[in-house]
């Protein structure tokens, strides 16, 4: 397999590209397949950075949007990374019929290949009038939802509400997604987009260079390798065991009963998630400011405060983001069937070592491959300027080519189970936790 | 050398939310100045000028990493180069984290170029 990793970023759009241009014309080879990651910051000029990059490539492209990205020469907030490879890959979109059985067809491909990485927009942010539409629908389920007398009816509505969201894509659960792929029997890496600043119409994926919209794009790689770490502590053997762990690792706010179906929560502690928000944190945003928070680009979906639930299949545990929003059902992008209605509240607290993200131990010091590690890009704003010790890390620990790519924290499935006990395990051998997971993916030569 | 540094510095002196960049000496002489809002710069000159000997003094007998100071609507960000040199980029804080680890990535290039200088 050869590759190449080709990056710019100069701040003037021009000289940017023109660099780009200079570097894919010095090309010793010609490859079949290109990942292209763009800056978050310069989502105001994608379209014409497409257009150019569209004339300059002939071959399959996947292109999104992260929020930053590093390369042996450094983290850059700003720019264009291109990785180039000559792989035995496929790429498959998801079509227009139930995601479910969109996903499944795609599984009975996958067998071939060594892993797969899914590309997909875990919330999807529509257009104003959708959006509309979206409060609309959040208003008529939530007016039936107080006029239920009993759980079962409360439960019936949520359940159609979770069946609803899903069926737009609005919302696309992590784990449904890898638990479909996962019987493929080959492990499936997670790449559930949700980005720092929102914009309509995002997390904006590209399938040669036309946009997937709310649809799942599975990339099958042979040649490969993946792993996953989280940096938490380990998980308990019971419900108890794990509550307690995370009372002790998190700044611990509440422990809370919760009213959920599919994914969707209805009530925390009898309240609607706003009001609980609204209480707890003294956080509230109307429809107006919401609307016009998406459209100018200024709403971050990013929050320190998050709704920890432990699995009653693994005692591994995940954390529900908690984010001031204008809906009182509150759709999630986690299926929480599978977890225990008792909840604890946390405040977010990472580890003090940033270099943590990316410590893959042995894994990093195989010099014959080139390492891709997807990190979650949260610690941009826990870590700030401290990111850096990521980059010195890896600059001192890897022999071989790299790139470290900042996004929302992936999940992963694996393809066997693992002696590891990392608390992010979700469901048997998938792992998902909402902050400080990633990714190592390997490329053999 | 200033040519050097001036392209070296280009990626955070040409971001919109940056005003002014100087480099100090760690006696409080600036070495290098790139100002993109020459009045807003001179408004808090004054005060950069007034504090940068203390400021200085601070981050090198405490051996910090960094300290960023609120006056206004502007912040001002001061992150030590070598032993003797300080970058003090003065910026207007929209998306913040970006701009700092920016900063982290042009000190770790201008190091090796000034570590022998001044």
């Amino acid at each position: 397999m050869k590759y190449k990793v080709i990056s710019s970023s100069s701040k003037d759009i021009e000289i940017l590209l023109e660099d780009l241009s200079k570097k894919l014309e010095k090309l010793d080879f010609t490859p079949n397949f290109g990942m292209i990651i763009i800056t978050q910051s310069l989502f105001d000029y994608h379209k014409r950075i497409l257009k150019f990059l569209e004339d300059n490539m002939g071959w399959d492209t996947v292109t999104f949007f992260t929020d930053g990205f590093g390369t042996k020469e450094g983290i850059f907030m700003h720019g264009i990374l291109i990785l180039l490879l000559t792989a035995n890959y496929d790429i498959f979109v998801t079509g227009k019929g139930p995601l479910d059985q969109e996903l499944e067809k795609i599984t009975t491909k996958l067998q071939d290949y060594d892993v797969a990485i899914a590309v997909y927009p875990a919330i999807y942010f529509p257009r104003k009038t959708t959006l509309i539409k979206g409060f609309l629908r959040d208003r008529f389920y939530w007016f039936r939802y107080r006029r239920c007398k009993n759980e079962l009816c409360k439960r019936k509505l949520l359940k159609r509400y979770s069946d609803w969201v899903q069926k737009e894509r609005l919302f696309i659960p992590i784990n449904k997604v890898l638990r479909i792929l996962g019987k493929s029997g080959i492990s499936v890496g997670s790449i559930n987009l949700v980005p720092l600043e929102v914009h309509e119409d995002t997390p904006l994926i590209l399938h040669n260079f036309r946009p997937i919209g709310r649809n799942v794009l599975v990339i099958g790689l042979k040649n490969a390798d993946l792993h996953f770490k989280d940096i938490f502590p380990e998980r308990g053997d019971s419900f108890e065991e794990t509550k307690e762990i995370l009372r002790k690792f998190f700044a611990f706010k509440d422990e809370v009963k919760v009213l959920k179906e599919g994914n969707v929560i209805g009530e925390i502690n009898g309240m609607s998630v706003r009001e609980y928000i609204k209480e707890r944190f003294q956080l509230d945003v109307g429809e107006d400011e919401f609307i016009e928070k998406i459209e100018k680009g200024e709403f971050s979906a990013i929050t320190p405060y998050g709704l920890a639930f432990i699995s009653m299949m693994t005692n591994g545990a995940t954390v529900v983001g908690l984010l001031s929003s204008p809906l009182n059902l509150y759709p999630y992008i986690i299926d929480l069937d599978v977890f225990q209605s008792e909840g604890l509240v946390l405040g977010e607290i990472f580890s003090k070592n940033p270099e943590e993200f990316v410590d893959f131990g042995e894994l990093l010091s195989k010099s014959s491959t080139f390492k891709i590690l997807f990190v979650d890009s949260t610690t941009l704003l826990a870590y700030r300027s401290e990111t850096y010790r990521i980059y010195d890390f890896l600059s001192n620990r890897l022999k071989g080519d790299w790139v470290v790519i900042f996004i929302s924290p992936p999940g992963m499935r694996l393809s066997q189970s693992t002696n590891s006990r990392y608390i992010s395990e979700i469901e048997p051998e998938s792992f998902y936790f909402g902050s400080g997971t990633s990714l190592l993916f390997s490329l053999k030569s | 050398m200033s040519r050097r540094i001036d392209s070296l510095v280009k990626d955070i002196s040409n971001d919109p939310s940056v005003i002014g960049l100087i480099i100090y000496r760690v006696d409080g002489t600036p070495v290098f100045v790139r100002v993109n809002d020459e009045m807003r710069v001179i408004q808090h000159l004054y005060f950069l000028e007034s504090q940068i000997r203390s400021i200085l003094d601070y981050i090198f007998n405490q051996n910090l990493n960094e300290i960023s100071i609120k006056v206004e609507d502007i912040k001002i960000l001061l992150l030590p180069i070598t032993k003797t040199l300080v970058m003090s980029i003065l910026f207007l804080p929209i998306a913040e984290y970006r701009l700092e680890m920016e900063a982290k990535r042009v000190i770790n290039s201008l190091r090796p170029l000034l570590a022998n200088e001044v």
